[in-house]
């Protein structure tokens, strides 16, 4: 069973809809500058501003992408009537990450805004609620591979016919508790992120959020609308190596990207055109990749890093790539790896240093990796659609 | 969603673990215990054991209820390695995270403990769950204040009929937490008019483990059928492992229901239904 991309939607540093983010891929400059945060490290917020006090950024974030991803699919409401669900990404804005509302809830003294601003800020529930979808609602909560995660649950429940059409997505804020946590981790950098360099620093961090709209091949042609993209194939493996490192040899993320191949039917890997690499611009993260990629795809092996751009969005990290390379691969065009520029003589492969064009009817696959805390691996893999999107 | 009749899947093993400790369905139900394999798997529960000394209540919780599963479903850890892992929980270990914030908030953000921000992250029960049982296939984590059970059971019923995986470790956690236990009171008094999606207990940190497959791999397996209706929960049962948290009550329905079917010899099939809220109810069919 096929299942496509129908609508999309995403904010980031590098601007607050899809038109702003593909303008900066082609030409690789940077959107929204970034900003010295606490502790020291830089950070990139999204040019989003701050709503009400109802809910946590987070939502803020995602209001608008869920927006503009259901305005490109040209769904409506009556659509949502079927068999419909969310699966939504995100490390944050579930758990209390709220300082205001943890110091009431250590004095014992939590109001009820409090708690009502709590409920409302598990993103899958908030969506749900407000379109007034019937069928699940998932909040996957998966560390940094959260928005991969999502989509590939999303995936999951089409294939398995329970679902015609299901949001997916991954939104996170920029917030004091995870920059003193990596901070803590001594992963974050001051400096801007050189994801695979050999003078890496770390990461910075960056808000973000991002929404697909995937349906099965029967909803597209009930409905009509034209696919943006193939969702070909998802896998997912844990290398149950560190709580936080990934195995040095990447065991993991090797079986969470054969597993996508086999999803997608993929017979041969000179039809992926470039990966987006998780690439966080940390010691151990990059090396590891590079060491996958050399080992699967040989020395020929085209990735970047987008993290140059954007920082590291954590639970939006995954679904905000999905959607860049959606675009790259569509356009044709997959940007260089922002921040590189001095090879490291300890990894296999360096990235894309130059853009690279490529005729996408022949090369008509990308493939995203997302890394996460718990030994977590996923993959997804996009697909150009035949004849143009013509189903 | 869109059978009507409800899902299938297999369930071929069941874990209670209750504040931690295991709940044998040999002491419940009077069922023969089921015995570990060989020296080496006794040698490897002791060592799982001492593992979790350290770790949480909701990290303990979690494990032990995933390792009385897997050994009651016997499966071998070629297929442990391959199969799936699902953790689904309202807050998760809350604890965990308010530990981390706690210690930026006494002493500044630049002071956090990397070990506890790590241990702060959602997704640690299913990580350690993972590592020390060698469950290497897919790993998630979800965190739902509504639907939590049912969600996890939609989920794991579509991992594993599209063939992501042929068994599946599904764990449902909740820990005890200064929150939980501030609706628990606003619940009982009456204080708060929110929506509340779930209801809680003053309970303890508890976990229902299952290992569910694509078809009877235990002489224990039964298949199981299960649906979401619009109906308000009856009573929900009285379980005798203690006083357990009701976030649990479907899990620990669905448990019970499978302990009571394996000690019978009759071939029936058993139903049973639990409250999702105060609006849902999950149903359920063993046989």
């Amino acid at each position: 069973m096929s299942i496509y991309i129908t609508g999309m939607g995403a904010v980031s540093a590098l601007g607050g809809n899809l038109s702003e983010h593909m303008e900066h891929l082609r030409t690789l400059s940077g959107g929204a500058e970034p900003i010295q945060g606490q502790p020291p490290q830089l950070l990139f917020p999204a040019p989003v501003p701050h709503g009400t006090t109802e809910h946590y950024r987070t939502i803020d974030l995602l209001i608008p992408t869920l927006e503009e991803a259901l305005a490109s699919a040209k769904l409506t409401e009556a659509d949502f009537q079927g068999h419909c669900a969310v699966s939504y990404g995100t490390t944050a804005s579930c758990y209390i990450n709220d300082q205001q509302f943890h110091q009431k809830l250590r004095k014992n003294v939590v109001d009820e805004k409090s708690i009502r601003a709590y409920f409302a800020c598990n993103p899958a529930e908030f969506i749900r609620k407000r379109l007034s979808i019937k069928g699940p609602a998932l909040t996957i909560s998966n560390a940094c591979a959260s928005g991969t995660d999502a989509i590939g649950a999303g995936m999951c429940l089409i294939k398995s016919g329970q679902c015609d059409i299901v949001i997916v997505g991954g939104a996170e804020e920029l917030h004091p508790v995870s920059a003193g946590g990596f901070f803590a981790l001594g992963v974050s950098s001051k400096e801007r992120c050189r994801p695979f360099d050999r003078n890496r620093s770390g990461l910075n961090l960056g808000e973000a959020a991002a929404t697909l709209i995937i349906e099965s091949e029967e909803s597209v042609m009930r409905r009509g609308v034209k696919p943006i993209m193939e969702l070909a194939g998802y896998g997912n493996a844990n290398d149950t190596f560190h709580v936080t490192q990934p195995s040095p040899e990447g065991e993991g993320l090797e079986l969470a990207i054969k597993m996508a191949f086999r999803d997608a039917g993929l017979a041969d890997i000179s039809e992926i055109a470039f990966i987006n690499a998780h690439g966080t611009g940390t010691f151990h993260n990059d090396l590891m990749e590079s060491v996958v990629f050399n080992r699967i795809f040989g020395k020929g092996c085209r990735f970047h890093s987008t993290k140059g751009l954007t920082g590291h969005t954590l639970g939006a990290a995954g679904a905000l790539e999905a959607v860049m390379s959606a675009l790259m691969l569509e356009a044709g065009l997959a940007c260089a790896s922002y921040g590189f520029s001095t090879p490291d003589p300890e990894m296999p492969l360096s990235p894309l240093t130059e853009p690279f064009q490529f005729n996408n009817s022949r090369q008509s696959c990308a493939l995203s990796t997302s890394i996460a805390f718990g030994g977590c691996n996923s993959a997804i893999l996009l697909r150009l659609p035949k004849d143009g999107g013509a189903i | 969603m869109r059978t009507e009749s409800g899902h299938s899947i297999w369930i071929n093993g069941t874990g209670i673990a209750i504040d931690g400790q295991e709940i044998s369905p040999a002491v419940i139900f009077d069922r023969p215990e089921i015995p570990y394999e060989n020296d080496a798997q006794m040698e490897k529960m002791k060592s799982l054991k001492k593992q979790l000394r350290r770790s949480g209540h909701f990290v303990s919780a979690a494990v032990t209820a995933a390792a009385a599963a897997l050994n009651e479903s016997g499966l071998e850890m070629e297929h442990t390695e391959k199969a799936a892992l699902l953790l689904t929980s309202t807050f998760g270990d809350q604890d965990a995270t308010v530990d981390f914030i706690d210690e930026t908030q006494l002493y500044g953000c630049e002071q956090g403990s990397p070990i506890k921000f790590a241990h702060s992250s959602l997704n640690m029960g299913a990580s350690y769950a993972a590592r020390l049982l060698g469950v290497k296939g897919p790993s998630m984590t979800m965190i739902n204040f509504d639907d939590c059970f049912y969600n996890a059971l939609v989920t794991a019923y579509s991992l594993l009929s599209t063939g992501y995986c042929k068994n599946l470790l599904l764990i449902h956690c909740e820990s005890d937490t200064a929150l939980a236990k501030i609706l628990y009171k606003w619940q009982k008094t009456g204080k708060a008019e929110i929506e509340k999606p779930f209801t809680i207990n003053d309970g303890t940190s508890s976990a229902v483990a299952f290992v569910l497959g694509t078809g009877k791999s235990s002489p224990l397996g039964v298949s199981l059928s299960f649906r979401k209706v619009n109906e308000p929960p009856g009573s929900d049962k009285e379980f005798q492992a203690g006083h357990s948290d009701a976030r649990l009550h479907p899990a620990l329905t669905l448990a019970w229901t499978v302990m009571e079917k394996t000690c019978c010899k009759e071939s029936f099939s058993l139903t049973a239904s639990a409250g999702l809220n105060s609006r849902h109810s999950i149903q359920f069919e063993i046989e």
